[in-house]
Formats: C-alpha cells, structure tokens, sequence
C-alpha cells in the first residue's frame, strides 16, 4: 500500500522525535538518485501465526541427547511465557524480521546503494528507501503475501550417488526440469542407476508461506570421549565415571517458502549431512598419572556436508541441485519441487 | 604439427586445411574412443574457427542420441551381421525400444588421472538446462570436518564461484593453536 | 585414525590461487571460442560455469600439467555443452522434450528424432555408425562382419561423422 506523501507527514507527526528523522532522511534522500522513503502499513503481515521449527542439529551434540521424541518448535522471542505460548509481542517482532529479511533478499533491482534500505518495526511499519522499480517490486510482493491464502508443498526428494554418477543423470551441477515429463525422465534415471543412485528421503512438507520447517532423518551415536575418576561415598571409594559424547548423523532439511508474483514460490533450503567414518578410531589413555590401568577412549571423525541454496519455481517446475565433491565419496543431490495448493487449510485466521 | 603454408578459403571464411585437419584429428580420436577435445591441436583449432563447435557440437548429439536408442533397442546380442543384411540391422534398431537409458560425457565422468587414456563413449550434454542465473539466486557448500586433532571447513560458492579453506587445530590442552584461513576469489562477473 | 587433510591443504589452495590468477584470460579466451557474437553477460555465465566445474573436479587436476591446458578443456566442454543443448532445443522444440505425455512416449520419438537425423547417410554410413558408437563394436570386427577392409570401414565412419557435424553448419538446425 502507498501512502500519499500527506499521511506520511501524519505518522511522522505522530511519533515525536521520529518525524524529524524521517523528513530529514526523506529530504535528504531525495536528492540521491531517485531514492524515496515510503512507509508501508504492514500490521497485517505481522500478526499472522508464523512458527519456525527449528530441527536438530547435526553432528557432535552439546550436552548429552535428551530421550528421543519430536523436535519442538522454538519460539520465536524470549517473551514466551512459561505455559509455551508465544506472545504477541514476540511474534511481531519476529515476524517483522523476517519480512525485513525475506524483503531485502528478494528485492529486484537488488539493493546495492548504501541509500537503499529497508527496515520493519514490531509496530506493523515497513520503512522502505528504494528506487521507484524497487518500491513496485515491493507493493507487489506485499499485495502477493496479503493475496496468498493456501498452502505450499514442497517436495525434498534427496539422492547419495557415486562420484561420475551425476552426469549420468543428465544433470550438470544444478539443473531445472520443466514439467513432469522430465522429471520423470530423471526419477526413471535415478532407478536404473542403482546402486550408484540411491534414494535416501523424499519427505513432502506442506507449510504455510514463509514457515521455516524441516524433515530430519537421522540416529544418534553415543561414545565414550573421556573417563572421570570420582569419589563416593561411603567409602571414600573411587569409581571410574565415563563421559559420553554423542553425535547425531543422518539428513536435515530446511525449507522456507516464499509466494511470489505471478506464480513463482521462491524457496529457501537447506540439505545437510552428517557421516562419522567408521570404524571409529579409538585410543588407549591412563586413568591417572602413575597407574598402569588404562581404558579405551573413542575419536570418531565426521564429516558434515551442507548445502544452501535459494531458487525461484515456477508452477510445475523442479529443481536438481547437488553438493559438489567433498571428502567423501558420494555426492548429494536434492531434486526439489514446490506448488501452490488451493487447499482450505488456512490459517486460523481464516483467511 | 601440419604446415599450413596452402590453403584455400571457403565462402565461410574457413581454410580448407584447418577444417580438414581438424576433422582428421577429431576422427582419429573417436577412432581410438579417445575425447578430441584432450588434443592439443583440436583446442587449438577450435580456437582458431570457433565455428567448427557447433559441427563437434552436432555430432556430439547425433552420437549420443545413437548410443541411447541402440541400447534401448536391445541390440546387444544380436549377432554380427554380414554386409547384406545392413538394412535389417538398420531395422532391428528401428523396431525396438525400451525406457531412455543412461547418456556418458566425451570424458570418462570424474577422471581422477589427468593423464589417463579413457575410452571415450561419445556423449550428450547434460539432458536437463542448467538453472537459469536469474532464477538460481544462491547455491553454496560447506565441508566440514571434525576429528579430535581440529576442525577443518571448506567453502565453496557455485554462484558467486569463490570458494575458501578454514582450518584449526587444537594443541596438547585442547587450546586451538594454529588457524590458517585462505580466502580465494576468482570473481567472474564483470560490472 | 587422524584426518588425512593436511597434506593436501597446500596444494588445493595453490590451484585455487591459480584459478583466480586464471580468471580474467579465462574470459578472453571464452570470447574467441563463443564467438564475437557473445554477451558479456554470457561469457561472465560461461566462465562462472568453468570455474565451477574446476572447482568440482579440482581432485582431477594433475599438477604436473599446465593449468592452462586444463581449464581450456574444460572451456570448450562447456561451450560445446551449451552448443549441444541448443542445437537440441531447436530440433525438438514442440515435438520432443517439453510436449511429450509419457516416457514411452519420449523414447519413441527419440528413435524416430534419430532416423530422420541419420536418413542423409547411406546404408552402410548408418550400419558402420550405429554399431561402432552405438554397440561399441571394434573396427576391426565390423571388418570382418561387413566383409570390408579396415581402411574402408574407417572411410565410411570418417564420412558418416562429418555428413552428421554439417547439421550444425547447415541451415537445418538453425
């Protein structure tokens, strides 16, 4: 939404020491090459249920794993009260973020001039200097979060294949396939590839726009990284205490979704993966300085491979990425899809 | 290397020589299953008459197409044919099919020995377009990896074509001792 | 069992140190090969592809041979891949890739796409081609099969291959 240059002066008018601010910058910024400072009213964007699930993490663990169970979404500021609920407050902020972040990421022309900024406050305010072909990408893209009230799946299908194997399957480093013909024509390669093309997980996810979620595939490995030696009593008798290290390997997968005008998800993901080299090394260390007993510790290496990448899809489109040779042997290959729904799941808002 | 002190010009501007020694050389590398591109010579031309391309280019595609159908034809173990029945060869490969099968590189995919002969099935560019600059906006990878001894993360930007190496090592009490980082950037984009 | 990475730290961050140093005559030698006709932004693309294949393949360099050389391969490859898939594209536009219903489908008229391309050639042309590259049969054995001497076999090879590289010269796919 646009606000005439009148309410601009209102809003300035109406946070005090804010105003000058604002008709300085406005003033100043004018005369730098066709920069404008627009505010826009986003409190509707920011009251909307926005959870990010976080997920595990991969590799060594820092403090020894909890029982096993679901991971829990994190909230989203620290003003969550103890019941679990998220406060208002802290959503808008964190939701004021995000749209600040998915903004300046996604902007076209890119922000480049130092004059160019954009910034949203809890308040349900956007404050955007931009160039007028900025400021038109940013009411569509904002009309585009407002207009968008379904859901969007999006479809992970991650790959190990043996090094040489990728060309084999008519993908250079990252490739796109356009319709379902083709991405049948890569599936079908995928299977007569075995067992050089294995699939590991192909998890469909679907979320609400610009909700982070993940799919994580992965087991835990405990082990012994050290010994103690403890006192107890009665007794005044020492036991020997090991601590366990444990690392989490597997597959994680992150994705954010974001609708864009004229039918394009713009998706944000991420495909990591954790190995320990088997077999685990291990090494044998004195309990104490003078004893003879010695015990056996472990040393385990992992490798973590992680993958980050942003792509604009269109309806019906998929995407082939994949990590480039790293330590180990296979390389990862993530072929990604995302479409709208017109599912009437909707927010609870009922929008 | 050919002396090339006559030569004739085509309509295109091509010299005859070049064209034919080009197609020389190209021929005996398919000959031995060898990829011309690994000839010096062949570089060289091509440089030369970057034409000649789009002609490696279409025999790269026609010779691709042909492996893949004769394998989907199941011609493997036909028997080998007498010069007579040439046609019914050509129509045992016009009445079979089966499912699209695996297309290789010039290369042997992922040499590990610059140096080494491959036979060289010909091969297809990759059957799938790569993702469009505009449309891929980010695609990096990080390499970690831990062991007892230290931490090693590698960085490699496939946009931005950057990549960089992080290192750490840990002394005798577990205190990081030594961090060597190298930062390379062979920036392509031109403003 | 320790990290095998320290010794071959050195010489990855010397490639990628020469990679760097290589960039800017990269991009003027991918202006001779792709043309006089290329964009600026092309060329920055096909470099950006270069260098990403370098870097993907780095493990496959062997620093004995010039860099140069190298990357030059690499070079041509991509641009012989780019050109490959255009001429690909062009031919099958509405009637191969993007128009087809099913993977039955497809392979079909893969068989037929081939057909058409290889009807210039003469029967014993196609016979030599499809089963020298297509079933991998050796010179000598398609010799002895056909019933003709090495030399000949090799003429009709050699002349299949050019007939077929004139599609791209040709106005035929352009």
């Amino acid at each position: 939404m646009i606000f005439p240059t009148a309410l601009v002066l209102l809003v300035t008018a109406h946070f005090g020491p804010l105003n000058t601010s604002v008709e300085h910058a406005h003033t100043t910024l004018d005369v730098q090459a066709n920069v404008k400072l627009v505010i826009y009213d986003v409190a509707d964007l920011l009251t909307r249920p926005h959870v990010d699930f976080e997920g595990p993490k991969l590799g060594e663990q820092p403090h020894p794993a909890p029982t096993s169970g679901p991971a829990q979404p994190q909230p989203p500021s620290s003003e969550s009260d103890p019941s679990g609920a998220v406060s208002d407050g802290g959503r808008a902020t964190s939701n004021a973020k995000l749209l600040e972040a998915l903004v300046s990421k996604y902007i076209t022309p890119k922000l480049e001039r130092p004059a160019e900024t954009v910034a949203a406050t809890h308040h349900g305010s956007l404050f955007a200097n931009l160039r007028p072909e900025q400021h038109e990408w940013l009411r569509k893209f904002l009309d585009e979060q407002r207009q968008f009230g379904g859901l969007i799946e999006v479809e992970a299908r991650a790959f190990r294949v043996e090094r040489g194997t990728l060309q084999k399957l008519g993908v250079d480093s990252s490739s796109m396939l356009t319709g379902e013909m083709e991405r049948g024509v890569f599936l079908d390669r995928v299977a007569k590839l075995r067992p050089a093309a294995e699939e590991i997980n192909s998890p469909r996810l679907i979320m609400f726009p610009n909700q982070r979620a993940h799919i994580a595939v992965t087991t835990q490995i405990s082990y012994v990284k050290d010994y103690s030696i403890e006192v107890v009593e009665p007794g005044q008798k020492q036991v020997v205490v090991p601590k366990i290290g444990v690392i989490r390997e597997g597959l994680l997968v992150h994705v954010r979704p974001t609708p864009m005008p004229g039918d394009v998800v713009a998706l944000e993901f991420t495909c990591e993966t954790a190995d320990v080299l088997r077999p685990i090394s291990t090494q044998s260390v004195r309990l104490e300085a003078g004893s003879e007993r010695e015990v056996e510790i472990a040393l385990p290496e992992v490798d973590i491979a992680k993958l980050t990448s942003t792509v604009l899809i269109r309806a019906g489109t998929s995407v082939v990425v994949s990590l480039p040779t790293g330590p180990g042997e296979r390389e990862l290959v993530v072929l990604i899809k995302a479409s709208r729904t017109t599912s009437a799941a909707t927010s609870p808002e009922g929008k | 290397m050919t002396s090339h002190n006559e030569s004739s010009h085509t309509d295109s501007g091509h010299t005859d020589s070049s064209r034919n020694e080009f197609w020389e050389r190209v021929n005996a590398a398919l000959d031995a299953r060898r990829d011309p591109l690994e000839d010096a010579r062949v570089q060289q031309l091509l440089e030369r008459e970057p034409d000649l391309l789009d002609e490696l280019a279409a025999l790269q595609l026609t010779l691709s197409a042909t492996r893949d159908v004769t394998h989907s034809a199941s011609l493997a173990h036909a028997p080998a044919r007498r010069r007579t029945s040439a046609f019914v060869g050509w129509a045992a490969l016009a009445a079979g099919f089966a499912a699209i099968v695996v297309a290789a590189r010039w290369n042997a995919p992922e040499p590990r020995d610059a140096n080494a002969t491959h036979p060289a099935p010909l091969a297809l560019a990759p059957l799938f377009a790569p993702i469009p600059p505009g449309v891929l906006l980010e695609l990096r990878a990080t390499f970690t990896r831990t062991s007892p001894s230290g931490v090693r993360i590698e960085h490699v930007d496939l946009v931005e074509s950057r990549s960089s190496v992080e290192r750490r090592e840990l002394g005798p009490q577990g205190q990081a001792t030594l961090f060597a980082f190298a930062h390379h950037q062979p920036r392509v984009r031109q403003p | 069992m320790n990290s095998s990475a320290q010794p071959a730290d050195e010489p990855q961050l010397a490639l990628e140190a020469r990679l760097a140093a290589e960039a800017p005559g990269l991009r003027a030698y991918l202006r001779r090969v792709a043309g006089v006709g290329a964009r600026s932004a092309e060329l920055d693309d096909l470099a950006q592809a270069v260098l990403e294949r370098a870097l993907r393949y780095r493990k496959s360099y062997d620093a004995a041979r010039p860099l140069g050389a190298w990357l030059r391969t690499i070079a041509l490859r991509v641009v012989l891949d780019q050109r490959a898939r255009g001429l690909h594209l062009r031919e099958s536009a509405g009637t191969l890739s993007h128009e087809l219903a099913a993977r039955e489908d497809a392979t079909v008229e893969h068989r037929d796409e081939l057909l058409r391309v290889l009807a210039p050639l003469s029967e014993v042309e196609r016979e030599v081609l499809v089963r020298f590259h297509g079933r991998g049969e050796t010179i000598e054995e398609l010799a002895a099969a056909l019933q003709l001497l090495e030399g000949t076999v090799k003429s009709h090879l050699h002349r299949a291959r050019r007939k077929l590289a004139e599609r791209g010269r040709t106005g035929e796919s352009r």
